[in-house]
Order: C-alpha cells, then structure tokens, then sequence
C-alpha cells in the first residue's frame, strides 16, 4: 500500500516535470514587420498570407506592424516595443533591416529573429529564410516566351541586386527556350513600391514595341500600364494584384510563406532551431507559378508542367546567372 | 517604332511638365507679393492625399479636385498666419510645411496605399498610341489646357491688371506699397492661399491622372523642382512655363534613356534640374548683374512699425 503510494507520486512528478520541461506554442508570440502595406496586392500581402495561415494551423499569437521603411533605426523601434509586449520571435521581411537585425540577435539572446532575403545568420536566435523564386520565373519565361506576337518582352526591374538579375536571366532562359527569336529588354526603375517610377519605365517599354511586361516590384503599376496598351502581363508575388488588370493578367511567380511559417514556428517550440540559411525550392512549396491565363497554348502550358515537375524532382533547374545578362537580355546589369 | 518611342516621350514630357508647371506658376504669384513658401512639397502632398482619398471613397472627379484644391490652400493658409499675420521667419515656417505636408499625407494615406482608382482623369480624346504631334496634345487632359488657361490669365493678371500691379507692388517695396494705401496682409495672404491651390491642382493631377496611385513620399522632391523653376523662369509665367518643360523632359527621359540604349545613370539626370538653375543663376548674375527677376522684397516680413 505504502509503495504504490509512493510510486504514484514519482509518476505524478515525473509527468509534471515533462509538462514544467517542454514549450507549447503558448509560450511564444511572433511580430512581423513589413515593408509594404499588408495588403499591397504584393510582397507584403504575401507574408501577411503565410501569417495568417501560421495561426491557423499553430494557434500562436501574431501581431504585425506595416509600412516600416528600411532603416535601422525605424525596424529597431517597432522591434524593441514588441520585445516589451513579450513577443519573442520577430520577423523581418525586407531586405534592409538586415544590420538592425544582426544588432538585435546579439542583445536579445532570448529572442529569435528570422530575416527574410538576407545574407547573415548565427547558429542560435537569427535566421535568414528566402526562396528560389528563379525557378518559377524561368517557369513564367516559358509562357511569355509562346505568348508574344512582336518578339519582344518587356521587364520592368527593380535593384540591379544578384537576386533580381538571376530572376531576369532565369525568365530569359525560359523565353529562349520556347522563342529564341524574341528579346528580353530590362528597364531598372530602383523601386520596390514606386508606381511612379514603374508606370513610367512601363510606358517606355511599351513605347518601344514590347507586348509582354514583366516586373519585380510590389505594385500592380506594370499590369495597369500593360492593360491600357493592350499587352499582357507576368505579374509577382502573389495572384491577388491580379484584379488591377485582369485582361492582361497571364501569370506570376509566387510566394507562399504559410508552410515555412509553420515549419519554423514549430522548430522553436520543439526547441530544434538553430538559427542559419533557409533556401526553399518549389519543392518545399515556398515558391511557385500561378495558374496560366488562357493566352498560354496547350502545347506551352504542357510544357510548363513538365519542367515544373522536372524542377520538384530535382531532374532539372535552371542556371543561377548573376553577373551578368545572358545574350537575350537588352540591358546593363550595373546601370 | 522610332516615332512611337519620339511621340511617348513628348507625352509623358507634357504630362511630368503640367504636374511641374501648375505648382510653380501658384509658387509664382506667392513670391510675387514677397512670400516665399518652401512649403510646395507638403502643399502638392496634401492636395495629392485628399484628392485621391476623395476620389476612392465617392468615385467623383469633380469633387475630387475640388477637395485637394482646397485642402491644399487651406493648408497653405498656416504658411500665411505665420509669415504674413505673426510676422515670422518664412524660411522656417516653409520648411515646417514641406516636412508637415508630407508627414500629414502618409499618415492621411496610410490606409489607401496600393489602392487602385476606379476612376480617373482622362485625356480629352481617345488616341492610346499618339503618332503625331497634334495626338499627343489631344491625348492630354483637361488640366493640361487648364495649365495652358492659367499661364495666360497669370500673366495677363500681373502685367495689365490693377491687382496685379499691387500684387507686384506689394512684393517689390511693401513699405511703399503701404504709403500708397495698400493692403499688405491682406495681399500677401491671399497670394500664398492661391499658390497653396495651384499646388493642390498639380497634387491632383499626380493623383488622379499622372500616377493613378498613393504611396508615401508620392511627389518625391518635385515640390523642390518648382521652386527652383520659378528662379529659372525669372518670375515671368511663360519662361517658367518653357522651363517647365525642359524640367519635365529630363524626368520622362529618366526612365527611357534605358531603352535607348544609354549606360547614362539615372541619378546623374535626376540632378539635372537643379545644376541647370544653378547655371542659370551664374549667367544671370555675370552678364545681367544678378537682375534675376526676384521680387525685391521676397522673404522680408514687413512691419509697419520698422524703419
């Protein structure tokens, strides 16, 4: 009687100790600062998307903070104030809260820190995450390639950076392939979210033959422009700035964050992360092409699923090119 | 291809031109009467704002204009207490403007950036690939002639108007104007009230037709671009008007000289405006002896009390 007595109170001990040991998705509230606004129809809606759908499926508190310039100083405010509301994992979805971040990691050792599209990373509290959106660019290439009556594409860039010059030369890659006639010509705008600048570069494209846009910025500027002249449109990011210009809209290389959210989100919890590079493929889902239009013919819109399965499968990807413009692209690489 | 690519760069010249031009010309008459309003980045702003803000939620243009017109002259008035009612420093009070305009419209915009318009100023034909000169006018809108209509009235107003003539009174010599029996406050404030409205037009016309959009920092140091034309044009409304032009011509040409095949950088040709007043400041100053054209009492408060 007496030992029975006494082995129920080491298994009661031992099963508080393991509840008391283990975090649950109760301990930990994730901030995200974006760029944009959160319904940009772009880049930032579609972090604001994958945040949602991390609370969906994980039931974690979120809260975000929109339209945070790229400014260490600006990141490190909104930052700071969330740490003090308890929030211990931040996401920075830009570029330029690159160093802010970096300081950060190193002050708030209790705090984890993902950055998006960045290049630094430790191996305990600071990650970075991106994805291999050149695949479905190449992808998108194909399809504009088959679509363009003048045999000239248009592309409205935005930073002469290595991740948007190897989306250039992805998407020429994929236009050579099906058109080796037609010529990709790039028009840098230095912009991520300039409608200004993008209508304009739009419209010098436009004015100089082109009847296929695409573009790397946030906002729909290009498609409008494409749609008012009758072009058609590769859009980015996500399909939801489609509706700015539906007669144009073909497709577009898009993101979805969602799935690495939870992914992440769930390491942390079962103590697993360990800060360091995250490069999703379309084989991770991260990244994708959108649906086609009905402008794609049969024959191309075939040939898009095949390399799309080619890539998942790991048969096949396309060339990393970032010094350089390959021989169908008009344009400098350092403007 | 060359034509279209010749006919697309007058057209986006003409339309970066009337955005310029309309804000300088109210910047004009406000400096004419001895104001100087630095304010025209946060004025073009606010016009811009609550235009566009109009404009989605009633989807009625003539309201639109309306609102940002005003909006902008009323905001244009705090310039007008400060400098002309309390007597203050016009630099500062300026300053202040530009830096509250463009603070006032991100935060007024915050909601509506990457809205689309469902409405929008249209060109007063139907041509969507001008081919020649005569169609790329056409392909103008209604602003654009309005541009045209005020240059001529403002210029006619100074020159052959009694009002203008005190207006320019006012702006040369206050104390004078002021033996005469003029009303200087009086003068000076609604000149500052009016260029805070052409401001708030050339903030709609970005808006609701130039850049169908809202995002911060929309006119992006254009209201800096107007102020240095007014000293281009030697506050004469034609010269500023040719100085528009050349001003807008640089800033269509941004864009373009990339398809031309120019390995020119862009920020080399965003510099241009300025380095061209420059420049024209220096000719003046060595073949006119520094005969600029400004109004001999500008950025001077006047008290009557003062000897």
């Amino acid at each position: 009687m007496r030992r029975s007595w006494a082995a129920g109170l080491i298994i009661i001990s031992i099963l508080t100790m393991a509840c008391g040991g283990a975090a649950s998705v109760d301990d930990y509230k994730a901030a995200f600062v974006y760029v944009g606004p959160a319904d940009d129809g772009g880049w930032s809606q579609a972090h604001d998307v994958g945040r949602q759908f991390l609370v969906d499926e994980t039931g974690i508190e979120t809260a975000y903070t929109e339209l945070i310039p790229e400014d260490a100083t600006e990141f490190r405010t909104v930052a700071e104030a969330y740490i003090e509301q308890g929030y211990n994992i931040i996401f920075g979805t830009t570029f330029g809260y690159i160093d802010a971040m970096a300081e950060m990691a190193e002050e708030y050792p209790d705090v984890i820190f993902l950055h998006c599209s960045g290049y630094l990373s430790n191996d305990s509290n600071f990650g970075n995450y991106f994805g291999k959106m050149y695949q479905p660019r190449y992808l998108s290439g194909l399809a504009a390639g088959a679509i363009t009556e003048s045999n000239k594409i248009g592309y409205v860039a935005a930073f002469p950076i290595p991740e948007v010059i190897r989306g250039i030369n992805a998407f020429a890659t994929g236009v050579k392939e099906v058109n080796p006639d037609a010529t990709v010509e790039v028009v840098w705008t230095f912009t991520w979210f300039g409608p200004e600048e993008e209508t304009q570069a739009a419209n010098a494209l436009i004015e100089t033959g082109v009847d296929v846009l695409a573009q790397h910025q946030d906002s729909p500027s290009t498609g409008v422009v494409a749609e008012s002249n009758g072009a058609k449109w590769i859009s980015y990011n996500t399909a939801y700035g489609k509706d700015a210009a539906p007669g144009a809209f073909v497709t577009a290389p898009v993101w979805a964050w969602g799935p690495y959210y939870v992914d992440v989100v769930n390491s942390i919890i079962d103590g697993e992360f360990s800060g360091g590079a995250y490069w999703g493929g379309m084989d991770t889902g991260l990244v994708s092409l959108y649906d086609l239009s009905s402008d794609v013919p049969s024959d191309i819109s075939d040939l898009i699923s095949q390399r799309s399965d080619e890539i998942i499968n790991g048969d096949f990807d396309p060339p990393i090119v970032e010094e350089e413009f390959i021989d169908n692209v008009i344009g400098t690489v350092s403007p | 291809m060359a034509d279209v690519q010749l006919m697309g760069l007058l057209n986006a010249t003409l339309q970066a031109a009337t955005l310029l031009f309309i804000a300088a010309l109210g910047e004009l008459i406000t400096e004419k009467s001895g104001i100087l309003n630095l304010g025209v980045e946060g004025m073009i702003s606010i016009g811009a704002v609550t235009g566009f803000m109009t404009a989605i939620n009633t989807e009625n243009l003539f309201l639109s204009i309306i609102v940002g017109v005003l909006s902008a002259s009323i905001f244009s008035s705090i310039h007008a207490f400060v400098t002309v009612i309390l007597k203050q420093d016009q630099t500062v009070s300026g300053l202040i403007l530009t830096i509250l305009g463009l603070a006032l419209s991100s935060l007024l915009g915050k909601k509506y950036v990457g809205k689309k318009l469902m409405v929008k100023i249209e060109s007063i034909s139907d041509i969507t690939e001008p081919s020649n000169v005569l169609e790329v006018l056409l392909n103008q809108n209604f602003i654009f002639y309005l541009a045209i209509l005020l240059m001529i009235t403002t210029s006619f107003v100074l020159k052959k108007t009694m009002f203008g003539r005190r207006l320019e009174a006012v702006g040369e010599d206050s104390r004078a104007a002021d033996s005469m029996g003029l009303k200087i406050n009086k003068t000076q404030f609604i000149a500052t009230c009016v260029g805070g409205a052409f401001a708030g037009l050339s903030g709609v016309y970005l808006t609701l037709s130039y850049v169908p959009y809202w995002t911060d920092n929309m006119t992006s140091g254009r209201g800096w671009i107007c102020l240095a034309l007014v000293i281009f044009g030697g506050w004469k409304p034609y010269r500023t008007a040719i100085g528009a032009v050349l001003f807008g011509f640089l800033e269509a040409l941004v864009p373009r000289l990339q398809t031309y095949g120019f390995d020119l950088s862009p920020y080399l040709v965003k510099i241009a405006p300025y380095l061209i007043t420059i420049l024209v400041l220096v000719i003046l100053t060595i073949y006119k002896e520094g005969k600029t054209g400004a109004p001999g009492n500008i950025g001077r408060p006047f008290f009557r009390e003062n000897r």
